[in-house]
């Protein structure tokens, strides 16, 4: 009885068949399946999920990893394509790749992210029930598994029927789902094979060992030496500060510019005139001058000018670093004169690589410029930060992923097929003639 | 040419794109006004993308290191996403729409001076950063005029008369705006394999994008399926709008995503 309640939640999606223009109430479970029997095993799946995550004590699943995410995909695609052939026209092909099943599927899989979206995921411990049946490590449970094979099974056998027999007008529709397809099979299958290690790099030693995010260690196949680390940094900002309480004085819609050699500002009632610049310089006792060396910082020698009573100060600024302290310009013996800390542009590493065969290359990584060797693809993710600038280590990640190739065609399928929607819309044929299509 | 500029160069601009919009939308059959209006908008373009160059001549590199200047790229990029929009869709308002969007960056900028020197974290520094969020203000955009449209649907449905080229109106427009979503959601992916070393960890900004493109492939689906039925389309598309949003700031007071790398209110 109440499974024919759940017909009224998907008002519309009545559990009928049309025999010459009369509608009657269809059995459940007697082909053809409608809403109903699509949205119940939908459910039946996700429900099924949870209890295997329970029953398991909520240790999730661990992706398989090559060979056997190939020999899978190999009988997978077998299964799916051979029975396509030959039960085409079958009750249950026909199910499968409609559109009650399609549409309890793209449901299901929402509900399950939306649940992902709500709760905090990798931080297990706040309320162990969802630890249990999966629900704070969602893309790892079982019920995220099973309604990804409902939801790829479904968009398989949709794409198949709409590719054979193959019509042009089509193209855009089959640009579009055989790219998702491809992307979250290939994105789902292909994690057991995803390596990602962070590595510590030092400039005196050659380092081939690194850790996983769990902080077990592996021997790589690549060896890595820091040439140099560096930081790019730019100009630092002028503010000002009260020099009782130390804080900030923020005065909204100022602008606190970059400063540089012969800059003129305006901070508060004060002009501000930079007589020199020195973007990394020392205090000796001569004052500042420039330096190389460990624990320089920008340093600014100006002169200020208040415009409403005429008073001026003049003196050398400079942001400090963790090894030299900041200096500030006391204007009026109220306020201060400072100079925030540079912030970075960029972060780079200049690295020896050397690999099993036999290759040594110095390379240069950045922040958004990995750089690749072998397979590896190496990232610059962090440094010394007590050194800053003259950090004498660099953290890289190293990520190995040889599915990415196949992501990628699924990526630009689907971009593809999006320039497809974005010209051509919706088909604007009948109802009938896009059904007739697919029998 | 500096940032001292910018409020006349904002203004110019923004005179030109409503006089030139008002021209083209009110031309009727007046093809002359019509062309006029697009001279106008275009002149409008011209003045901006001389402020562009001329503040990467000063600068001595491309204008995208600081959060004003990339918004200065919004407002560059925006009418000519409108322009080709209206050339194949033929929906006037579409261009004087995208000009309002450019417009409001425009006045953020103007409002906002403190980011004009607001530089960018290294992770932002990428050729990906204005592509990715200019598909993404164009669909956002097209989204919810879309779900303004369902409204209006959902009004006559319950208070009046429904009429059908409401619901066909709103199909075009979720179908325009689900290419850009699709666009900014991949592009999103392809850069952070570049910044991140991986194209999707279920950040919950990722994740709830993900919903939000979810949320009208159902749309679509339902539509495409049940051309007759009008109840749910409207409701799933109004539904799908608070998704969109949820993505789009509501996630900044989500607790489960205070880890995510896209809330920089802590920054």
């Amino acid at each position: 009885m109440h499974i024919f309640r759940l017909s009224h939640i998907f008002a519309g999606m009545e559990n009928t068949i049309e025999t010459n223009g009369n509608k009657a109430i269809k059995p459940l479970w007697q082909f053809p399946w409608g809403y109903v029997e699509s949205f119940f095993i939908a459910i039946a799946l996700i429900v099924l999920g949870f209890a295997i995550e329970f029953a398991t004590d909520g240790h999730g699943i661990t992706p398989l990893s090559w060979p056997y995410n190939a020999y899978l995909t190999i009988i997978y695609l077998n299964i799916v394509i051979l029975s396509f052939n030959y039960y085409r026209k079958s009750m249950f092909i026909r199910w499968i790749s409609g559109v009650p099943a399609s549409i309890s599927a793209i449901t299901i899989f929402t509900f399950l992210i939306l649940l992902m979206g709500f709760i905090k995921q990798n931080e297990p411990g706040s309320m162990p029930i969802l630890d249990k049946i999966g629900l704070t490590h969602v893309n790892r449970s079982w019920p995220y598994l099973l309604v990804q094979i409902y939801f790829l099974t479904v968009l398989g056998f949709v794409t198949l029927r709409r590719a054979v027999p193959f019509k042009t007008k089509n193209i855009g529709f089959l640009l579009n789902h055989s790219g998702l397809w491809i992307m979250i099979f290939a994105a789902t299958l292909g994690s057991g094979d995803l390596k990602r290690f962070n590595m510590e790099l030092f400039q005196e030693r050659v380092t081939s060992q690194a850790h996983d995010a769990h902080g077990k260690t592996y021997e790589l196949p690549i060896a890595l030496r820091l040439v140099k680390f560096d930081i790019e940094e730019y100009n630092p900002k002028m503010i000002l500060a009260n020099k009782v309480s130390g804080r900030i004085i923020e005065e909204k819609n100022k602008t606190i510019s970059i400063v540089d050699k012969g800059f003129d500002s305006e901070i508060g009632n004060w002009k501000i005139h930079v007589i020199d610049f020195i973007k990394y310089a020392l205090n000796k006792d001569t004052g500042f001058i420039a330096s190389g060396e460990i624990g320089a910082s920008p340093a600014a020698y100006i002169q200020a000018k208040n415009k409403l009573t005429g008073k001026t100060a003049q003196g050398w600024i400079c942001s400090g670093s963790n090894f030299m302290a900041a200096k500030y310009l006391d204007l009026d013996g109220n306020l201060l004169l400072a100079m925030l800390k540079p912030e970075a542009r960029k972060f780079s590493s200049k690295i020896e690589v050397m690999t099993q065969s036999g290759k040594d290359d110095t390379v240069l990584i950045e922040v958004n410029k990995p750089v690749k060797v072998e397979g590896w693809k190496i990232y610059q993710i962090g440094y010394d930060e007590e050194m800053g600038k003259w950090s004498e280590s660099s953290v890289v990640e190293l990520v190995s992923d040889p599915w990415l190739p196949v992501i990628y065609a699924g990526i630009f399928l689907s971009l593809a097929g999006a320039c497809y929607l974005f010209w051509i819309g919706k088909d604007k044929r009948p109802k009938a003639e896009i059904m007739s299509d697919e029998l | 040419m500096t940032w001292i500029y910018f409020p006349y160069i904002a203004l110019i601009t923004a005179i030109l794109w409503l006089v030139g919009s008002i021209f083209h939308n009110f031309s009727q059959n007046r093809k002359a006004m019509a062309r006029l209006g697009l001279i106008l908008i275009f002149a409008g373009v011209a003045v901006l993308a001389f402020f562009i160059a001329m503040m990467w001549v000063h600068l001595g590199r491309p204008p995208m290191r600081t959060l004003g200047e990339t918004r200065l790229w919004y407002s560059f990029f925006l009418p000519f996403i409108g322009l080709l929009t209206y050339t194949r869709w033929k929906y006037k308002w579409f261009l004087s729409y995208s000009l309002c969007l450019a417009i409001i960056f425009l006045i953020i900028n103007y409002l906002n001076p403190e980011t004009h020197d607001k530089t960018l974290m290294p992770a932002l520094q990428s050729p990906w950063f204005v592509p990715h969020v200019i598909v993404y203000i164009f669909a956002y955009a097209l989204l919810a005029a879309s779900s303004l449209i369902a409204v209006k649907g959902l009004y006559q449905m319950y208070f009046s008369e429904f009429d059908m080229n409401v619901i066909r109106l709103a199909d075009n427009l979720v179908y325009i705006g689900f290419a850009f979503l699709t666009f900014g959601l991949l592009f999103g992916a392809l850069w952070a394999k570049e910044a991140w070393g991986h194209y999707w960890t279920w950040d919950p900004k990722e994740t709830w994008a993900f919903l939000t493109w979810m949320g009208y492939l159902i749309f679509m689906h339902y539509r495409y399926y049940h051309p007759d039925k009008i109840k749910i389309p409207l409701w799933t598309l109004a539904l799908a709008f608070i998704v969109l949003l949820i993505a789009w700031f509501g996630i900044n007071y989500l607790p489960s995503a205070a880890n995510s790398v896209h809330v920089y209110s802590r920054g």
